[in-house]
């Protein structure tokens, strides 16, 4: 607790919180520009921070990490274009909230449950290290199964209206994530004896694919007219606190998915925020308007975005494993500012451990103050003409497929998905479900058959113990509960079943 | 990549918009790209990204380090190939990656197709246990192994690796049956290590070093020597020849260049990278990460990719 004090003493100083201040605000703006990452901003301003010390370049990198999470949402909601991975699911409710003309308050909904998940999740973080500690260590790879596949069939609810355009979607996005080389087996799959595909379709291609540029060939014919979407206020509006306090559900679940899933590492935000969603979908008294424009449905995965930021933590520092891609560079970060991550970094650099906590804290709060601010700039620049904005979305998708591995190979593949969304969503088909079963299904195989390899084959592994039998009768009594409610409709709809369509965000609005 | 990038052209434009030449004038005169076929923040990219330090304190250039991952390595190894052989694009890589992926897939190159310029860091190989296991010595594991057939686990990062040849290596030689769980990456393994939920897994130096020095795993054998590790207590772990086997299996990491280089400019580039490689700086990081550095020259570090590829070859028949 005293290191913790004074490690808070240090980092209050003018410098420090300088770069707090800058990281967190360059974080917003890489995140809200489609295709710009944070392991990548960590990475391009690494050389700078090596005359620092590595906890001046920390609070840099913190502010980053944590302002990205948040920015990546801005352009979920105010172009569904979402500017991180981690920000697609707020597409859902946040694009269509703004087409109501309450994209200041969906801003606001956002940069609070971000602010609130972050914030929490660090409180948990640092109060039960040791708890988080042996949680990230001990999860196996059969619970990690079984979770990614409760989420995956959670969400399958998101498309009620249609399960088998739904399935369609999530078997294709399995099908997509299953090319590549097969580490268990050491084998190729669908790579049809290209190199280029070795490796497996990069995820980033697939994402500005189908949101970046299937999003700006559908939405060609905004072009020419402003966009109506914000003419009411700039600026962000701030939820009222009773307004928030109502809605403690959302953020509780989001960010408690955050910080545990956060914790245990290869899952990461990317996959906690659906699951959030989902959770507080299902848990929800009005499911029905999810999809339209929920505030739920933006807190939930909100929150449980920035909540990852504790949860990554306690791995990364406790033992030297990351969590997800920015963790990962900031391990690598470490090693060439002459810190050794591992479980010793604790006792040989406790400031610098602390230290990082606390600039995470100040990056937290550092987000919400910057963000009211920047989403002035936004705003304004979007309620100009959209020909003058989706020049950009494009450059900015090529810029990421292509910097994921700075190769021109992803470039193609991103054009290619940003092609088929498009026809796929002119015919109301849920893209969203491509994505998920992309970013889910290589963490289900990757553990299923993890799982099985250590129990030699033995597929009783998966209710092997209490926790592992309660989640796999959850998830088979999703399937029932879903069937049957299928099977329902068919008889109400009778002989003449209504054209009916997946909720996609576009289609709200239609 | 981008602010470097920026900086490339930038200063490119400025010597076109100023019309001097950049010949004639000492190496390097202009930024050196060296190309590193693995994401950013991994062991092969801290070591370039060290390596680029040195690089730019002993001759005041600019190194540029380019991440071109993914495809199976082949992107990042083809843009060396087809690079022009100026001495200012190099390619960083482990010697094992670069033959195993000879062996074991199909690439569009071959060693032909590069200069060695010299290894930087050597990496052998490591079997580490969990201390709490109960295995002290690579006879506590065998013997164990033995005594239960089938039932011992030993971790490696994807089959068809170097770690899988090792691995099959020692359990052929002792005739033990130990089952091979592929992990995808030493993250993976190092927490189920940790956790206690494999009996063993092979990874490359220094990957678990803090943990072995924190007492929390043990070495039982090294792919090759040890000797290099910061950590004593490991150094006389046996290796593959302490067994009658005639390898080693490590990941080399070295500098290549693109086969066609004039003598004149691998002279030149191979001093260059030799002063880095021996510098303080990289000295100094070679103790952080975990073992000091081992600088041999191009033609032995061909050598090193090649009885590597003889070794795989004759596991994968």
């Amino acid at each position: 607790m005293t290191e913790l004090l004074s490690a808070f003493v240090t980092v209050s100083s003018p410098w420090h919180l300088f770069l707090i201040l800058a990281g967190t605000t360059l974080g917003l703006l890489v995140g809200a520009l489609p295709g710009l990452s944070s392991p990548m901003a960590i990475i391009v301003l690494l050389p700078i921070t090596y005359s620092m010390t590595p906890l001046a370049a920390f609070c840099v990198i913190m502010g980053i990490y944590v302002g990205t999470k948040l920015g990546g949402s801005f352009a979920s909601i105010l172009l569904r274009t979402p500017g991180t991975p981690a920000a697609a699911c707020t597409v859902l409710d946040g694009y269509p909230m703004a087409q109501q003309g309450k994209a200041s308050l969906a801003l606001g909904y956002a940069a609070m449950a971000s602010a609130i998940g972050g914030v929490s999740s660090w409180i948990i973080a640092v109060a039960f290290v040791p708890l988080i500690a042996s949680l990230a260590l001990h999860s196996e790879p059969a619970d990690i199964a079984l979770l990614a596949l409760a989420g995956l069939t959670l969400v399958a609810t998101f498309t009620r209206a249609s399960m088998v355009r739904g399935l369609m979607g999530v078997l294709i996005g399995l099908l997509i994530a299953s090319v590549g080389y097969d580490v268990q087996d050491g084998i190729e799959r669908y790579t049809f004896g290209s190199p280029y595909m070795a490796s497996g379709i990069s995820f980033a291609a697939v994402l500005v694919g189908f949101f970046g540029i299937a999003v700006v060939l559908a939405d060609v014919d905004m072009v020419g007219k402003g966009s109506s979407l914000v003419s009411t206020k700039v600026g962000m509006s701030l939820p009222g606190l009773r307004d928030l306090m109502k809605r403690w559900r959302a953020w509780t679940i989001g960010s408690l998915y955050g910080i545990f899933i956060g914790a245990i590492p290869g899952v990461g935000s990317d996959g906690s925020v659906w699951m959030a969603y989902a959770t507080v979908r299902s848990q929800s008294k009005n499911p029905e308007a999810f999809g339209k424009g929920e505030p739920d449905g933006i807190i939930a995965p909100e929150s449980s975005n920035n909540g990852t930021t504790g949860g990554t933590m306690i791995p990364m520092l406790t033992l030297g494993i990351p969590g997800d891609g920015s963790t990962a560079v900031m391990l690598g970060a470490m090693i060439l500012h002459g810190l050794q991550p591992g479980v010793t970094l604790m006792s040989s650099s406790g400031d610098f451990v602390y230290g990082i906590l606390a600039s995470l804290l100040y990056a937290n709060i550092f987000m919400l103050i910057m963000a009211l601010l920047l989403v002035r700039v936004f705003i304004t620049l979007l309620r100009r003409d959209r020909s003058s904005v989706f020049p950009f979305v494009l450059v900015f998708a090529v810029i990421g497929a292509f910097a994921e591995n700075n190769h021109i190979f992803p470039v193609y593949i991103a054009i290619a998905c940003g092609i088929v969304g498009y026809i796929l969503e002119k015919r109301g088909f849920p893209v969203v479900t491509i994505v998920l079963g992309a970013i889910l299904g290589p963490i289900i195989e990757y553990n299923v058959r993890l799982g099985l390899a250590y129990s030699a084959g033995d597929w009783m592994t998966f209710v092997g113990s209490w926790p592992r039998a309660v989640m796999a009768a959850v998830i088979v009594a999703l399937v029932i509960r879903e069937s049957w409610l299928g099977l329902q409709r068919m008889r109400q709809a009778g002989r003449n079943p209504p054209n009916e369509k997946a909720i996609t965000p576009k289609e709200v609005s239609e | 990549m981008t602010f470097k990038t920026f900086l490339k052209t930038a200063s490119i434009a400025a010597l076109i918009a100023t019309g001097s030449e950049a010949i004639a004038q000492d190496y390097p005169s202009e930024p050196i790209r060296m190309v590193v076929p693995w994401k950013a923040g991994g062991g092969t990219d801290s070591i370039a990204r060290a390596l680029a330090k040195a690089i730019e304190a002993e001759s005041d250039g600019t190194v540029i380090i380019e991440n071109i991952s993914g495809g199976g390595r082949v992107p990042g190894h083809l843009a060396v190939v087809n690079a022009s052989p100026d001495g200012y694009t190099l390619l960083l890589n482990g010697s094992s990656d670069i033959s195993s992926s000879q062996v074991f897939r199909e690439m569009p190159f071959t060693l032909d197709d590069f200069t060695c310029v010299g290894g930087v860091y050597s990496a052998p190989l490591w079997i580490v246990v969990n201390s709490e296991s109960g295995y002290e010595t690579l006879e506590d594991y065998t013997a164990a192994a033995a005594a239960k057939p089938g039932e011992l686990t030993l971790g490696v990062t994807t089959l068809n690796s170097p770690d899988e040849v090792l691995g099959k290596a020692v359990a052929e030689k002792f005739g033990i049956d130990v089952r091979i769980i592929p992990f995808n990456g030493g993250a993976n393994m190092k927490k189920a290590l940790l956790a206690g939920q494999v009996d063993a897994g092979i990874f490359y130096v220094p990957v678990m070093l803090p943990e072995v020095e924190a007492g929390l795993a043990g070495v039982i054998m090294g792919g090759g020597s040890l000797e290099n590790v910061r950590y004593e207590e490991v150094r006389d772990a046996p290796t593959p020849a302490d067994l009658g086997l005639e390898f080693e299996i490590g990941s080399y990491r070295g500098v290549l260049m693109p086969a066609g280089v004039s003598n004149e400019v691998l002279a030149e580039v191979s001093a260059l990278v030799e002063a880095a490689a021996k510098s303080e700086i990289f000295a100094a990081f070679g103790e952080t990460f975990g073992s000091a550095p081992k600088w041999v020259s191009g033609p032995e570090y061909c050598d090193v990719i090649r009885s590597e590829m003889d070794t795989f070859e004759a596991s994968a028949e």
